[in-house]
């Protein structure tokens, strides 16, 4: 119960403003909050092994102009709580989160209208020339919504879901949750094809994502290596100077 | 004398930090429909106003100019929020710059700045940091959550503060320099080419099914369709067909809430007829 409340409290400053929007950038990110709440639960390995399993899903996701595409925050947190406190594999675990992350992802728009009801009381602030309030208005009611959801809701069923979901899953077919665990090997896929759709400037630059592709399915080059040949290439298709260029020859 | 009395105001130097802070921090603070970063932006601002504004009429202008619709990416937008900042300070200074020049600055630097920011953060930064860090976390390292934490919060601030001062500093002329050089579009360029060749790395490394299913040819033998056919000729060629399908359907305008609920019902029944695992 004391554990549910700190990871409970974890939730709640990763969802609120004072987060300092290193949320978005680290604490949501379930490699991150399965480590966080590993420690909390006293198993670090297993903690990191889940949110690496469910964040291995989420890559590629992005989000743009306010939409998104799976609530990473509780799919992280939830799964891997009920992953070690349910006594569940790392599949089992991902199979679990994977659904949660799809229905949570309804709130996220779902908050941004509600806030969208605040921005009228900024104008009047504004009108009244009350800088504090506006500063006070960017943080109060985001942090009260952080606690309706998604804190309360995670707190709940990290405090009173270990059993029920530990029924659940070993009452689920053995046939469901190969079903599932297929939906998280092509997930991924999703998110890369974002990522695709997101930075492919036309159709040719499809190119550009096959060497990569060919250097880790063929070659069999890390990430890193990948990445640091990509980078070369990019420095000089991008940024040689032309004229430098000619005259060093010369 | 006139010149001595109207002493050039200059934004100090804690103001300008505490406006770079409340950018990085709370941009997001009341992010919705309406006017998505709106609220975040005009936070910003507050250090900024109450150094240089005196009367309720200025405060109260300068708050309304900065409560309307505005979205960018948060670390390379920060150069917007400097660059606002230098032109608050000129017109205080009495130099002839109203509402309309200040939005126009706003609303024409918002839709670049996003493009070039997403494809830098979420397109590169990101997903290259991420598969370093979980790289290490499956196998149950404890690092690769620590790595990546510090990676990513390092890269968050880093960048914003440089894209913040830049804007300050060289205001209006920064914006024509990278238009004008093409520097904003090899920059997004460049970081789009590093995103896609390690998003295809990734592709190869993290999309890992495989067909289970065996076509029998007789009685006594079957062909595996992955490993005597895929695994030996196109190892991951079935995870890029995957990928370049779904970046069909989004091509097609299909949208990509409907294609992860689409995965998750085709998904659940290739792997409960056995077909993929």
């Amino acid at each position: 119960m004391i554990q549910a409340l700190i990871i409970g409290l974890y939730v709640w400053w990763v969802a609120s403003p004072f987060s300092i929007n290193l949320s978005f950038m680290v604490f949501t990110r379930p490699l991150v909050s399965g480590a966080i709440v590993g420690l909390v639960l006293g198993d670090l390995q297993k903690g990191i092994m889940i949110g690496a399993a469910i964040n291995a899903v989420y890559i590629g996701y992005m989000h743009t102009g306010g939409s998104v595409t799976a609530d990473i925050t509780s799919a992280g947190v939830v799964g891997a709580a009920m992953g070690i406190l349910a006594n569940m594999s790392v599949e089992a675990a991902l199979a679990f989160a994977i659904p949660i992350g799809l229905i949570g992802n309804a709130m996220s728009p779902l908050m941004m209208a509600v806030k969208s009801l605040f921005v009228h009381r900024a104008d009047r602030y504004a009108e009244a020339g009350d800088t504090r309030g506006i500063a006070l208005l960017n943080l109060i009611p985001g942090t009260l919504l952080a606690l309706l959801y998604p804190t309360i809701p995670i707190v709940l069923i990290i405090a009173f879901g270990a059993e029920p979901v530990q029924a659940i899953v070993e009452a689920m077919p053995m046939k469901l949750m190969a079903g599932i665990t297929v939906t998280g090997k092509l997930l991924p896929a999703v998110g890369y094809a974002m990522l695709l759709r997101y930075m492919a400037r036309d159709t040719l630059d499809v190119a550009i994502y096959l060497i990569g592709f060919v250097l880790a399915a063929y070659l069999k080059l890390d990430i890193i290596g990948i990445v640091m040949l990509g980078s070369a290439m990019a420095l000089l298709m991008y940024f040689r100077n032309s004229d430098k260029g000619v005259a060093a020859n010369v | 004398m006139s010149n001595k009395e109207q002493a050039k105001v200059k934004l100090s130097r804690t103001a300008l930090l505490k406006s770079w802070f409340n950018w990085s921090a709370f941009l997001h603070g009341l992010y919705n429909w309406e006017r998505m970063q709106a609220v975040g932006f005009a936070h910003t601002m507050k250090p900024i106003i109450d150094e240089l504004y005196k009367t309720k009429d200025e405060i109260t202008q300068a708050l309304k100019r900065h409560l309307v619709f505005f979205n960018t990416s948060p670390q390379v937008g920060a150069l917007a929020a400097g660059l606002v900042a230098s032109m608050e300070e000129q017109r205080a200074n009495g130099m002839p710059i109203d509402d309309e020049t200040i939005n126009s600055v706003k609303t024409s630097l918002m839709g670049p700045l996003a493009g070039l920011g997403d494809t830098i953060t979420q397109g590169m930064v990101i997903p290259i940091l991420l598969a370093i860090g979980i790289s290490l976390g499956l196998e149950g390292n404890g690092m690769g959550a620590f790595v990546y934490a510090v990676g990513a919060s390092v890269y968050a601030y880093a960048f914003s503060y440089w894209a913040f001062f830049q804007g300050y500093k060289h205001g209006g002329n920064l914006v024509e320099h990278m238009y004008g050089s093409g520097l904003l579009e090899k920059l997004s360029d460049a970081a789009a080419f590093v995103g896609l060749v390690a998003a295809g790395g990734l592709t190869a490394r993290y999309v890992n099914f495989r067909i289970l299913t065996e076509v029998r040819i007789s009685d006594i033998t079957t062909f595996n369709v992955q490993t005597q056919l895929f695994d030996r000729l196109v190892p991951g060629l079935l995870p890029l067909i995957a990928v370049l399908g779904f970046w069909g359907l989004l091509r097609k305008g299909v949208k990509v809430n409907h294609i992860i609920w689409g995965v998750f019902v085709v998904g659940i029944i290739l792997g409960w007829l056995g077909i993929i695992g």
